[in-house]
């Protein structure tokens, strides 16, 4: 015998969905934040436009560009791969693997490519950031890379001029980035990696100071509390493997006094944002899958929680994401987040699984 | 309070969420699963940038508006959609006032079989089934949305109706009140 009709229709009425109860209060703030976002790109193009006349009209032209490339356009020379182009600066050196590069008064300028900078002092000047090697023994990395500006990337970086992003790894020694959107220079150690956009203070992603040995917490203005954990993201994660380990991976630690469902809930608030970061690398690597892993320390603003610090864990094991400009995107995401105001700062560390089906 | 939202009063347009967000929901969560929490969000947002070319005067009622909305959204995600999970509808928790503990249970447990058995429907079965019995539209009104006519939206709910009840099999013979 079949099910009544008239009863189908009554319990269809009792399994209707409800909406959360947070969807006015999410509502609303996506709407503020989409008109903030509406302003600060408004600014930026004015921005851009002011510089495009800076650069056209006024900008002076370089008096002694490298030696050893082809000038092209305005002072700028372009090292190919495969030649890379030595230069000796005021304080240590640059080696140019490729890009564009211009050096006057002995200010190594460059708007894309990569390179090295060796011993102390060695600098580079980027659209983004100053970049200072530190240190007689300083060996540091960097790249330029230029991003696409589609829309989903304008409104994920922020600032419609933030289409440079600026890569960096210390080798040995130290480095200073001097970045526009920061208000005091980060300071990277050995291994370290860091990742400028423009107008946005440097991600620094650590290296772990030992194996197996938890990162130290940032300072917090409290004590922490014993570490607890709760369920992981559920929506970057399409589905998350269990594991075998006592350390699960699965599992967010959160150090400090906020409620973790309330971290749950602002966290939730960010998974499309996070999606978006994915599904953007994914159009350039499309095996790419892993692990993220996030501490971030929440501190009490203007009456509610808001991410002031964030930083990628590097992960040991095959598993680990190792996409900095995906863990940059996700940092962005993250600055976003809006939580209950907690009691002090507290920590949290998050991992996300970026998978495809 | 549309008034006041056409003209940017933001205390008017939380009204205005507040009144239909349980409707938008529920045909998010029909077509969407566990996206549904963004695509309500977004539906909202672009019901905001909008409502201030919404004629009052013309063919499609303020709800229906809005679900086209919900519906248009939920359609490009599914197409877009690369990173998904897929996850049953969700339950509403035990209500109070229920006539006991183990009547209540037998509920909670049809309620669970109805949404999966809803939740294994075509899209456009989804979709109309959700229109009709969670947002209460009429056939004419669901017909808009859908884009088909409106014998289309009648076979459709009735192959939905049958497909649902099939899967409930005898069960309401027993708890049913």
């Amino acid at each position: 015998m079949s099910f009544p009709d008239e009863d189908l229709t009554r319990l269809l009425a009792e399994a209707a969905p409800r909406a959360p109860a947070s969807t006015v209060d999410r509502v609303m703030a996506a709407i503020e934040r989409q008109r903030r976002r509406r302003r600060r790109l408004l600014v930026a193009g004015a921005l851009a436009a002011a510089a495009a006349v800076f650069v056209l009209v006024l900008k002076p032209r370089p008096q002694s560009p490298p030696a050893g490339a082809p000038v092209v356009a305005n002072g700028l020379r372009t090292v190919e791969p495969g030649h890379p182009l030595t230069l000796e600066l005021a304080r240590g050196r640059a080696t140019i693997e490729r890009g564009e590069v211009r050096l006057a008064d002995d200010a190594l300028w460059m708007e894309s490519g990569a390179g090295r900078l060796t011993g102390d002092g060695a600098r580079v000047d980027t659209p983004v950031a100053r970049l200072t090697a530190l240190g007689a023994d300083a060996e540091v990395e960097f790249e330029l890379r230029r991003t696409p500006m589609d829309a989903k990337k304008t409104v994920t970086v922020a600032a419609g001029a933030a289409a440079t992003l600026l890569a960096v790894h210390v080798l040995a020694g130290g480095a200073r980035i001097d970045a526009a959107g920061a208000h005091t220079p980060t300071q990277l150690g050995p291994g370290d990696r860091a990742l400028v956009a423009s107008g946005a203070p440097p991600l620094a992603i650590r290296t772990p100071p030992a194996a197996h040995t938890p990162s130290p917490a940032p300072p917090t203005a409290q004590p922490a509390r014993a570490a607890s954990t709760s369920r992981p993201s559920q929506a970057v994660a399409s589905r998350e493997r269990p594991t075998e380990t006592d350390e699960s991976p699965s599992t967010a630690e959160v150090r400090g006094s906020l409620d973790r469902e309330a971290i749950q809930d602002g966290i939730r608030t960010l998974l499309p944002d996070i999606k978006a970061c994915y599904e953007t690398a994914l159009e350039k690597h499309p095996d790419l899958q892993g692990r993220v892993v996030v501490e971030m320390k929440i501190k009490a603003k203007d009456g509610q929680g808001v991410i002031d610090e964030a930083e990628i864990i590097p992960q040991e094991g095959d598993d680990d994401l190792n996409s900095p400009s995906t863990e940059h995107c996700l940092l962005q995401a993250m600055t976003n987040a809006r939580f209950p105001a907690p009691d002090g700062d507290v920590v949290v560390r998050y991992p996300f699984i970026l998978k495809t089906e | 309070v549309l008034d006041r939202c056409r003209r940017g009063d933001p205390a008017a347009f939380r009204q205005l969420v507040a009144a239909y967000q349980h409707r938008v929901y529920a045909l998010c969560a029909a077509l969407a699963g566990s996206d549904a929490d963004d695509l309500t969000q977004e539906t909202f947002v672009r019901v905001h940038a909008s409502i201030s070319r919404f004629e009052p005067e013309g063919p499609a009622s303020l709800a229906s508006w809005m679900l086209t909305i919900a519906r248009r959204l939920c359609t490009d995600r599914a197409r877009a959609a690369r990173v998904r999970l897929e996850v049953p509808l969700p339950e509403r928790p035990l209500e109070a006032g229920a006539p006991g503990p183990e009547h209540e249970l037998e509920r909670v447990r049809l309620r669970t079989r109805l949404l999966r058995a809803m939740s294994a429907l075509p899209e456009e079965q989804r979709a109309v089934i959700a229109l009709r019995e969670w947002d209460g539209l009429g056939y004419e009104e669901i017909a808009v949305i859908e884009g088909v006519p409106l014998g289309t939206v009648r076979s459709r709910l009735a192959r939905a109706r049958e497909a649902l009840r099939a899967a409930l099999g005898d069960e309401g013979q027993h708890v049913v009140p």
